[in-house]
């Protein structure tokens, strides 16, 4: 499907989904374009990580639609076609325990695009040393470090060249030291032109790098506009609020660091 | 006993025991592993016409005696469904093999279940089917994590394979009374046997032991 850069990569639709009689996402529209960097923000539960799940059909929503490259999630009859071209990464990397790093990243290869296993180490070998983990490759995820862990988890995306790469909390499970690496890594798949959804705490990365910010709260979204809108103007109290606690913390985190 | 004697018993037992005991045990662990797996997935099955009768099954054989269970296989069941007898090797079999597939089941659910689900999504979210993803992440390492439970109930199997002499098979047990009943030496003849037991089990254990360190290093790399 050609990507004309005009019609959204991913659209949400009025997207409502419930748990039960939870209901953890409700009216949410949007639209993606190629290219953005959308970082999706608010407090726990507002339903950001359920969103992105939405997104490549892992949660089954009850209520309006995604559209992913023109195609309908809810009336995709198969899914897993779809889904690689959805880059997910999870908080605690979620790769695979009993198999080396470059197994990790070549077994959708071979599985998914049915690659040759020649073909696919190449390409596995190429990403991970772009983003500085090929040394990892024979090693087993229990003995690399967390940031070398996530990186790794992003080639396992990354190598099905993705038309968008989904982020949940990348940083969330890292000691501070290691947060900044990956980091980097998101830095630089922005450059690259990637287009990323990420759910985040690091406001300090989001207006680095986002084009867009959307704030959540139980499962709404409550605010959204560019980042310069976002940071410079929100008239919304609970936005607002939000952002001070977060830059509170972050401030006292520095202090603390610093002591 | 002289020595001839005591070779001659030996070799008595040491048949009976390969004849029917291992062979027994073998057969039964070799039919109970795939049923069990089948009743594990169907235990875990979110439809309740399947669940809730596997989970019957599973409760009901892990709750009664084998012995009970030899009998209902021997006796009852063959009564009930053909009004005549069946082989004894036939029933023994059935019976073991019924019974610990019960307690695989509750095992190979075990290890399934304590497979992250994050990690099976992460694999669903680079494309790769349901079947693949229990094919290439869940059961390799479920089955690493469920192997040492496995073993030790094959080797509890074993030993409980001696219960067949109850309805009749000529197993070790079985012979060693029969012997026993010629010969009237029942300290020495029971003896030998339980030595044979003994020295079976514990290296089986032993073996166990060490397949049990080789996997853990391997899945703690």
């Amino acid at each position: 499907m050609e990507i004309t850069g005009r019609e959204p990569i991913v659209e949400f639709r009025q997207l409502g989904l419930w748990y039960g009689g939870y209901q953890a996402l409700a009216g949410i529209s949007e639209r993606i374009h190629s290219k953005d960097c959308v970082v999706i923000c608010g407090p726990s539960g507002s339903g950001k990580s359920s969103l992105l799940r939405c997104v490549n059909g892992l949660e089954r929503f009850q209520e309006g639609d995604v559209i992913v490259r023109g195609i309908s999630v809810r009336g995709c009859q198969d899914l897993p076609k779809l889904r690689y071209h959805v880059g997910l990464v999870f908080q605690r990397f979620e790769l695979y325990p009993h198999m080396t790093c470059l197994s990790n990243v070549t077994l959708a290869l071979r599985k998914v695009l049915r690659l040759s296993r020649a073909e696919a180490e190449r390409r596995a070998k190429e990403v991970l040393d772009r983003f500085g983990v090929i040394d990892q490759a024979d090693k087993y995820p229990a003995q690399l470090s967390g940031g070398q862990q996530q990186r790794i988890a992003i080639c396992r995306s990354l190598v099905l060249e993705p038309d968008v790469m989904m982020f949940d909390e990348p940083t969330s499970a890292l000691d501070p030291e290691m947060i900044d690496d990956v980091l980097e890594v998101l830095l630089q798949l922005v450059r690259e032109g990637m287009t990323m959804l990420i759910v985040t705490h690091e406001m300090q990365f989001a207006r680095d790098v986002a084009t867009r910010i959307i704030f959540m709260e139980k499962g709404r979204i409550v605010e959204h506009g560019s980042k310069e809108e976002f940071f410079s103007s929100t008239r919304n109290p609970r936005t607002q609020a939000f952002l001070d606690r977060v830059f509170k913390e972050k401030r006292a985190e520095e202090a603390h660091r610093r002591a | 006993m002289t020595v001839e004697q005591f070779f001659g018993n030996l070799s008595l037992l040491a048949l009976a025991l390969l004849k029917y005991n291992v062979t027994l045990t073998v057969l039964a662990i070799i039919l109970a592993f795939p049923i069990a797996s089948l009743l594990a997935l169907g235990r875990l099955s979110s439809h309740r016409v399947i669940c809730y009768p596997v989970a019957a099954y599973i409760n009901v054989l892990r709750s009664s005696p084998l012995l009970m269970v030899l009998f209902w296989t021997y006796y009852t069941f063959p009564m009930l469904l053909k009004g005549g007898n069946v082989n004894v090797f036939t029933a023994a079999l059935i019976g073991l093999t019924a019974f610990e597939a019960a307690y695989f089941a509750e095992f190979i659910r075990a290890g399934l279940q304590s497979i992250g689900k994050d990690q099976q999504k992460a694999a669903l979210a680079t494309g790769l089917r349901p079947w693949q993803v229990s094919l290439y992440i869940t059961w390799p390492q479920a089955v690493r994590r469920m192997l040492p439970s496995l073993l030790t109930q094959s080797i509890i199997a074993f030993q409980d394979s001696t219960l067949a002499s109850v309805i009749g098979l000529r197993e070790v047990v079985q012979t060693t009374t029969i012997v026993n009943a010629r010969e009237v030496r029942p300290i020495w003849l029971y003896s030998m046997l339980a030595i044979f037991y003994l020295c079976l089990c514990f290296s089986l254990s032993r073996i166990v032991r060490r397949l049990e360190r080789k996997t853990a290093d391997l899945l703690n790399a």
